[in-house]
């Protein structure tokens, strides 16, 4: 398991933009079928993109969601005993490799 | 600078390669000491000294390494390796069977129904257990599109502008779902693994369009709760097939508000429109 610290995470539109906290990386989340589940908004991961090292590589992704809490208050999610922060985001794909990825973390930027 | 740093916030990005292939059963017993250290593991001891290891000692692919300290973080970026460069197969062609168990023929009877263009009639000794499975497509609806639209059952919960059902936000197909995701999180690439909810079989072009059970929550979901329909496996006649984005189709017992037939769906303002004129 390796884990990546201090992050940042951008949303523009349906688009997730996360920056390793070196610079060297950016995986790009693209998603769809956006709809709510409350306050929430959840979406599935349609494609994952790495971009590193001056090259592009596309990540199968099999299948994964994304919470997204563009809300002013906390959010419980669905079938779980935690919240969610508010302008916070929560991710989870599995990629056609069998590589389990979770993000999870407040938005530092966030437009439309 | 420091207020940008201040503003960045303890985001984790975890990637957990499987290793269950490499992790030993905990009641399996361990092999002898000499074999269980990789080259690059081993320490020699001191001429004087007899080391004896552990008896339980942990396999070192066991290790579930720290989390880096927060003042080191990894220096390359991030680690995909096993991904990148990794070809699959396009959405488009998932793996999945061709064959389906519970093939038959859409409605042809009910004000809904589309025209003979899509649905012949199957003649004698024609079985659809060799169809292709229909090709996911991009397009907004399924084998309907471009053909003459019938009537618009409006929507019975009134939904006021385009979208309002989601809030106002548009609902873009995920194009590596089925349905795009309308239905709930059907991964193409797990479809296989997915429960079959019946299907509708296309004689003329020799495709069968599998249907699976709409996932609660889901757009889906949502719009059978608006008509008040009940899904029910594809195959019988006379039920309501709803071709959804993707090729994809569910089916449902027709009611009040909606007879039997077949309709497109309008994901704009969730209604139903008639494949009859």
């Amino acid at each position: 398991m390796q884990t990546y610290p201090d992050a940042h995470i951008r949303l523009r539109g349906s688009t997730l933009w996360i920056t390793s906290a070196d610079h060297r990386g950016v995986l790009q989340v693209v998603n769809g079928a956006c709809s709510f589940a409350g306050e929430l908004q959840r979406c599935l991961t349609d494609t994952v993109t790495l971009h590193q090292h001056g090259k592009t590589h596309v990540i199968a992704v099999e299948h994964g969601t994304v919470y997204l809490n563009l809300s002013t208050a906390a959010q419980q999610l669905p079938h779980s005993g935690q919240q969610l922060a508010s302008q916070s985001v929560l991710v989870a794909f599995r990629t056609a490799r069998g590589t389990f990825v979770s993000v999870r973390g407040q938005l530092d930027e966030a437009a439309k | 600078m420091k207020r940008r740093a201040a503003r960045l916030h303890a985001a984790w990005l975890i990637l957990a390669l499987p290793c269950a292939a490499l992790a030993a059963p905990p009641n399996r017993p361990q092999p002898p000491p000499q074999r269980q250290a990789p080259p690059t593991r081993v320490v020699q001891p001191p001429p004087t000294r007899v080391v004896q290891p552990p008896p339980r000692q942990i396999a070192p692919l066991h290790v579930v390494q720290p989390p880096p300290a927060r003042s080191s973080p990894p220096p390359q970026g991030f680690n995909f390796n096993r991904d990148i460069n990794v070809h699959t197969p396009p959405p488009s062609t998932p793996a999945r069977p061709v064959t389906q168990p519970s093939l038959t023929r859409p409605p042809i009877t009910g004000p809904g129904n589309a025209t003979g263009h899509f649905v012949p009639t199957p003649g004698p000794g024609r079985s659809a257990s060799n169809f292709k499975r229909a090709p996911f497509n991009t397009t907004a609806h399924g084998p309907y599109q471009n053909h003459s639209r019938g009537p618009v059952v409006q929507n019975p919960r009134h939904w006021n502008g385009n979208w309002q059902w989601n809030r106002g936000v548009a609902w873009q197909p995920a194009q590596t779902y089925w349905g795009g995701g309308f239905w709930g999180a059907f991964a193409l690439g797990a479809l296989a693994n997915a429960v079959l909810f019946g299907s509708i079989a296309d004689y003329q072009d020799q495709l069968n369009y599998p249907s699976y059970q709409v996932l609660p929550d889901s757009p889906g979901a949502q719009l059978l709760q608006n008509y008040g329909l009940q899904q029910t496996p594809c195959g019988p006649d006379n039920l309501v097939v709803i071709w959804g984005p993707d090729n994809s189709v569910i089916c449902a017992f027709p009611n009040d508000t909606v007879g039997p037939g077949n309709y497109d769906l309008d994901p704009t303002t969730l209604t139903l429109v008639s494949e009859s004129p």
